[in-house]
Formats: C-alpha cells, sequence, structure tokens
C-alpha cells in the first residue's frame, strides 16, 4: 500500500487525484479501505465532521479517529462525516492540511454537462447537509436543462462504487472535452487562493447558521450560477462554475498549500499504470460515448453553447490562465495534467480545446478594471483565434470580461492593502509616540 | 569670592552656544571642584549636565560655594568676546551680579560685563549612575549630519544599536531615511572611528528637535558619546577640552498604545 510504502498520508483529495476518480469515490475508498483494515490498527484514520454546535454555530472539522466520540459530542447535528484520511501516523492534525494540494479536477464540475452534481456538491461543500434539505427547490430549476444529468446522478448511490468509477470515467472524458486545460491549470492558483476563501466560506458558513433563510439567499446566489448557466451557458457560467468548483475544493482543503512537487515525482510513476489501466478499458471508452451522446440530446442549447463556448472558450480558458500565473504553480503538478490532456485529447475529437494550453504563459500586470452595471469588468489582452481563410489566426484582442472567478483575486490586493494600512498605521503609530519626560526617569533630589 | 579665568574663551562660548538653545536660564553651582550647570528644558524631556572641573581652569577660587542662577543671555556677553581673549568670571560671595571680564591677547583692551543674577528653584534631580546597554562613540559631526539630515523626514529618530554598528532610522511622510554606521575597523583615528560597545541591542525612539539642539555642542569636541538603554534617557556626552564635560539627557519617546 502507498503509505506503508511511503509513509505517507493518504487522504481523499490525493487518493482522487492519484486515480483521477471524484473526491466522493475516494472517499469511499477509504473508508471502505478502512473498514476493512481497522482492526489490524495498523492506521490511524482521521475523520471529517461537519455540522451544528449546540451553540446553533457551524463547525467543521478534522478529528482523529480515538477523538472522533469526544468531537462527536460537539455537534447538536452532524451533517457530514467521513474519512478524510488515513495514515500510519499522524502526530499533528494540522499536518494534512500542509501535506498536499487538493485536486480542483475530481471534486466538481469540469464542464456544462457536469453541473447538476457540482450543484449539489458545491452546496454540500459549502453549507454542509444542510443545503439537501432546500436543494430539492434549486435543483428543479436547474433540472430543466440537465435533467439527465441529475438523475444519472442519482442514480449512482455512493455504495454501487463501480458505477460510480464508470461515471467519473465519463466524466474524465469530458473534462478533458472541455475544462480541463482550463481546470487543470487552474487547480494549482486556487490552491493558493484557499486559504482567503476558505476563510470566508467559513465565516459565511458559521454566520450563515443563525437563520435558515439567510442561508437560503446565499444559495440562491450561488444557485444563480447555475440557473444563469441553463439559460445562457456563456462563458460567464462557465467561469463561475469554475469558480464554483474551485470553491467546493478549496472549502475543503483548508490550507492546501502544498508538497505538489514532491508528489508530482510519484505522480509520474502511477499516473502511468493509471493511465494505461484506464485507456485500456473499453468500458470506460464506451461510456465516455455514451454519455456524449446522452448530452448531444440534451438539447440544443448546450451544444450551441459548446460551439459558443468553443469560439469564446479560448478568451475565457485564457482568462483563467491569466489569473493563475498570479498564483505560485508547481510545475510537474502542471506539466503532468497537461500530458495528460494531450494524450486524452488525440482519443477524442474535440481536440481544439487544447489551444488555450499554448496561449496560457502570458501576461502580467494586473488587468485594468471597470465597473459595468455593477459587475467587475477585467480588461484583458486575449489571444483569440479566428478561422481566416481556413487559416487560424491568432491575434491579441483587449477585451472587457465579467469574471465571478475574479474575486478571490479581489480579496488578495484587499489583503494587500490591509496589510498596508496596518503597516502605515504602524507607521503613524511610531508617529505617535509619546514623548516621556525625565521626571518619569530621574527623582528630584 | 569667586574667580574664575579661562585663557580661551572659545570654550565658553561654545558652551554657551550648547545650551542656550535648551535652556533660558540656568542655576551654576560653583564649589572648589569646579563649576557644574544641572538643568533641564520647559519641558522637561531634556537635561544639560554641565561639568567644568577646577583644574580646567587657568586660575579657579572658590571660597564658598555659589549657587548662581543666570540667565542664558549671558550666551550674549560672551558674543562680546573674541575668540582670542582671556575671560574671567568674578563674582563676590553674596552675588547679585556676576563679572565676566574680557582681556585681549596683548593685555591693550579690557572689557567688564555686569550680568545680575537670578533667583531661580533649585530643581535638582539626581542622576543614577546607570551601566548602559550600548556606548557609542563616533564623530560628533557625524552626529550632527545625521541628526540634521533625519530630522527631515520625521520628528523623531530612532537608534537601533547591535553589535555590527548604529543604525539611525527616521520615517515622515516623505519616506524613510536610515543611516547605519558600522564600527570602524582599525581604530588608528580616534576622532574618526566608531566605537560600539554593546552588552545588548537597543532601540529607541528621541525627538529630533532635542538632538538637534544636543549637536550644537559638537563643535566643543570631535567625539561624541551616545549611552543607550532600553526604556532609559539617551546620554549625548561631549568632552570639553580638559575642562570637563557637557552631557544632555534626553527622554526616549515610547509608543502611545504602551502607553494607553
Amino acid at each position: 500500500m502507498i503509505f506503508s510504502k511511503q509513509g505517507l498520508e493518504v487522504t481523499y483529495k490525493w487518493l482522487s487525484k492519484e486515480l483521477e476518480v471524484h473526491v466522493n469515490v475516494a472517499k469511499q475508498i477509504l473508508s471502505e479501505f478502512w473498514q476493512k483494515y481497522k482492526e489490524k490498527k495498523q492506521f490511524e484514520c482521521v475523520f471529517l465532521l461537519m455540522g451544528h454546535l449546540h451553540d446553533n454555530g457551524m463547525r467543521v472539522e478534522i478529528v482523529k479517529e480515538k477523538d472522533l466520540s469526544t468531537a462527536k459530542e460537539k455537534y447538536s447535528k452532524i451533517i457530514a462525516k467521513h474519512v478524510y484520511s488515513l495514515q500510519k501516523t499522524l502526530p499533528e492534525t494540522q499536518l494534512l492540511g500542509l501535506a498536499e494540494d487538493g485536486d480542483v479536477k475530481f471534486s466538481g464540475i469540469k464542464c456544462i454537462e457536469n453541473n447538476e452534481r457540482n450543484d449539489e456538491e458545491m452546496h454540500m461543500f459549502r453549507w454542509g447537509a444542510v443545503s439537501r434539505e432546500i436543494e430539492s427547490a434549486p435543483q428543479e430549476k436547474v433540472q430543466s436543462s440537465v435533467s439527465e444529468a441529475a438523475s444519472e446522478r442519482k442514480a449512482t448511490s455512493p455504495e454501487e462504487k463501480q458505477v460510480a468509477k464508470k461515471k467519473n470515467a465519463d466524466r474524465k472524458g469530458f473534462d478533458n472535452l472541455f475544462g480541463k486545460a482550463g481546470n487543470k491549470q487552474k487547480n494549482s492558483s486556487n490552491a493558493d487562493k484557499v486559504e482567503v476563501d476558505s476563510s470566508n466560506h467559513n465565516k459565511k458558513g458559521t454566520s450563515k447558521n443563525g437563520s435558515a433563510e439567510k442561508k437560503k439567499s446565499t444559495q440562491k446566489g450561488g444557485l444563480s450560477n447555475f440557473l444563469e448557466l441553463g439559460k445562457n451557458q456563456t462563458k460567464t457560467s462557465a467561469n463561475s462554475l469554475n469558480k464554483g468548483k474551485s470553491t467546493n475544493s478549496l472549502d475543503k482543503d483548508k490550507c492546501a498549500n502544498s508538497s505538489v512537487a514532491e508528489k508530482g515525482a510519484n505522480f509520474l510513476t502511477k499516473e502511468a499504470t493509471e493511465e494505461k489501466v484506464l485507456k485500456t478499458d473499453l468500458k470506460q471508452i464506451q461510456n465516455m460515448k455514451d454519455f456524449e451522446e446522452k448530452i448531444s440530446k440534451t438539447d440544443k442549447q448546450k451544444q450551441k453553447a459548446r460551439s459558443r463556448k468553443r469560439n469564446r472558450s479560448k478568451e475565457t480558458n485564457n482568462a483563467v490562465k491569466k489569473r493563475k500565473r498570479i498564483a505560485i504553480q508547481s510545475d510537474s503538478s502542471n506539466s503532468e495534467p497537461s500530458d495528460n490532456e494531450n494524450e486524452s485529447e488525440l482519443d477524442l475529437p474535440l481536440s481544439p480545446e487544447s489551444c488555450p494550453a499554448f496561449l496560457k504563459k502570458r501576461s502580467v500586470s494586473p488587468p485594468q478594471v471597470k465597473h459595468e452595471n455593477g459587475k467587475r469588468k477585467v480588461l484583458k489582452i486575449v489571444d483569440k483565434t479566428f478561422e481566416e481563410d481556413g487559416f487560424l489566426v491568432t491575434k491579441k484582442v483587449h477585451v472587457y470580461e465579467s469574471c465571478s472567478e475574479e474575486e478571490p483575486e479581489i480579496t488578495e490586493p484587499k489583503n494587500e492593502k490591509k496589510i498596508v494600512s496596518e503597516s502605515h498605521s504602524e507607521v503613524k503609530g511610531k508617529k505617535n509616540t509619546k514623548q516621556t519626560t525625565l521626571i518619569n526617569f530621574f527623582k528630584k533630589s | 569670592m569667586f574667580e574664575a579665568r579661562l585663557v580661551q574663551s572659545a570654550i565658553l562660548k561654545k558652551v554657551l552656544d550648547a545650551i542656550k538653545d535648551l535652556l533660558t536660564e540656568a542655576t551654576f553651582e560653583c564649589s572648589d571642584s569646579g563649576i557644574q550647570v544641572q538643568a533641564m528644558d520647559n519641558a522637561h524631556v531634556s537635561l544639560v549636565s554641565l561639568n567644568l572641573r577646577s583644574d580646567g581652569f587657568d586660575k579657579y577660587r572658590c571660597d564658598r560655594n555659589l549657587s548662581m542662577g543666570m540667565s542664558i543671555a549671558m550666551s550674549k556677553i560672551l558674543r562680546c568676546a573674541g575668540s582670542e581673549d582671556t575671560v574671567t568670571l568674578r563674582a563676590v560671595d553674596n552675588p547679585e551680579n556676576i563679572t565676566f571680564i574680557f582681556e585681549s591677547p596683548n593685555k591693550e583692551k579690557l572689557a567688564e560685563y555686569e550680568m545680575k543674577l537670578i533667583n531661580m528653584d533649585q530643581e535638582h534631580l539626581g542622576i543614577p549612575e546607570t551601566s548602559y546597554s550600548c556606548v557609542v562613540k563616533m564623530p560628533s559631526q557625524e552626529f550632527s549630519r545625521i541628526c540634521r539630515d533625519l530630522s527631515q523626514f520625521g520628528e523623531s529618530i530612532t537608534f537601533a544599536c547591535s553589535k555590527e554598528g548604529i543604525k539611525f532610522s527616521a520615517t515622515g511622510d516623505y519616506g524613510q531615511a536610515t543611516v547605519k554606521l558600522a564600527q570602524t575597523a582599525d581604530a588608528d583615528n580616534e576622532e574618526e572611528a566608531v566605537v560600539v560597545n554593546m552588552q545588548e541591542p537597543v532601540k529607541l525612539t528621541f525627538s529630533c528637535r532635542y538632538l538637534n539642539c544636543f549637536i550644537k555642542a559638537g563643535p566643543l569636541c570631535a567625539q561624541v558619546q551616545l549611552s543607550m538603554s532600553n526604556d532609559v534617557p539617551l546620554v549625548c556626552e561631549y568632552k570639553i577640552g580638559d575642562i570637563g564635560h557637557i552631557r544632555y539627557y534626553l527622554a526616549p519617546k515610547i509608543d502611545d498604545d504602551e502607553e494607553n
């Protein structure tokens, strides 16, 4: 096993990344493994608990197995409990946070077709299972566009691991088709923003607890992305989707700034084999195709959106990428996925999506921002590829894009400002130093 | 009878120049051992301690201990003395006046100035003997320059002293200014040397206003000695030739937050 070999902790995030399966599947795998081996006491298991506290607060916490029962007492209602990680020894649960980067790719939706699930998950992650109660309403709204996906999703109960796996394969196929390029690269950058995001979300989470109403409203806010999606499925929604997704996983990997580089090495070898398995699996391919068909059936709109997306995705993906550059990327994790992507793209017809991948490393100075209709729009130099006389012509175009994904970026400068202002106040504080008098020091004689 | 004669009036002139900006009046304690002045500025932030030993004078006689309150307007009198003149201070035992007598080197000119003494409240502070964490000796000119330069940037200068040397910094609206002085490697030229004698690092902030008064004593001595301990007044000492010294004490500035 992995941990016996490397003494690593195996978190569901890591597992999902390694096996390229959905996080939920990874959790399932972990818990099954745990059930099987817990008698042997070889491993230490860490659980993630999410629930309502007795004082109406909400809490997400990571507890060791031995602390589980005491931790549970804190909650009036536990919304979610799953295996967070398995490892041989874990002196400090906080180490888990340092241990690795979560992989956004498998946590959420890559493409529109998946959004039903994402939606649900997002809420799960943001609000915990409480959202489940409220979920039904929003779901209906979204369902019109994604009813099929929804039904499929429902069919896949976590126990049916096999099915789930297949499904994940499907998803994977689509990831390759659509968002993968963007998503993968986004992962690392987003991960860096995790702290900001997660803190935000935590705050939200706790503040929300008091009133269900509030929760609902915010949820709607989150959903609006998807509603929009249903209607337009424009790049904006794609962005928001991405964002939603990233925040999902971000929420989870609270402080995932990590040793991706380290992992990259492991990843290389592992993935090679993994890839093989996946590829040779005819079933999966079959599934993939099935899935595609289904989607093409779902509605023309989607097709339109896709084609539109194809045109514009370069911009959006670029936008995404540009943002990315702000964050520190680990090369290993980056190059790895892109290899992947290329491979898979060879298999699949929709290769133009790979274009954005080449356009990514660009830009630099913070984008110009303007506000329009209350939406932030960012001026970006975007490489647009036009088809002219049968040639693909790439031009640099200034485009104002509204990006909900901006948020993390906004928060960063804000933070900086804060720091600046703090230091400023410090300076001022220095200025405000009080002059003491000698009488304080020398006594009259 | 009190009589003290200095061949070089220039020294006394410089001493008065060194204190006239801080003080308006001061009590001169004359005793057999010499003349001592201790006076605080009106804000009680700084203190001047002047010590002129009797053996530094060319002629010194003090039959009774005298406490003479003098207005620092005496600097005006001293301005009347030529730089080469010999100066003699003279007072009777229960004086109401003090007389300054300036003699030109060739004895051809004799000028007498009489100044009224003033009654002053005795406000003598006991200054405890302290061993300071950091004692820095540096060229007084350098110190003057730094204080002048940095006072353009902020109201106060932070002295940070470590083993490597001493760092002066000031922060203001325009920006920040920092001057670092490293300890001189070879102390061949004593007057130019920067010597840091440090027990533990200190960091203190002082008002520029007072420092700029202190540096008026620069002409008295090529070297200035800064003694610092955390949260204790700075001592800025200039030697006055062989006669004595002038010490400035300056209360540090403390963060308002701490105070409140």
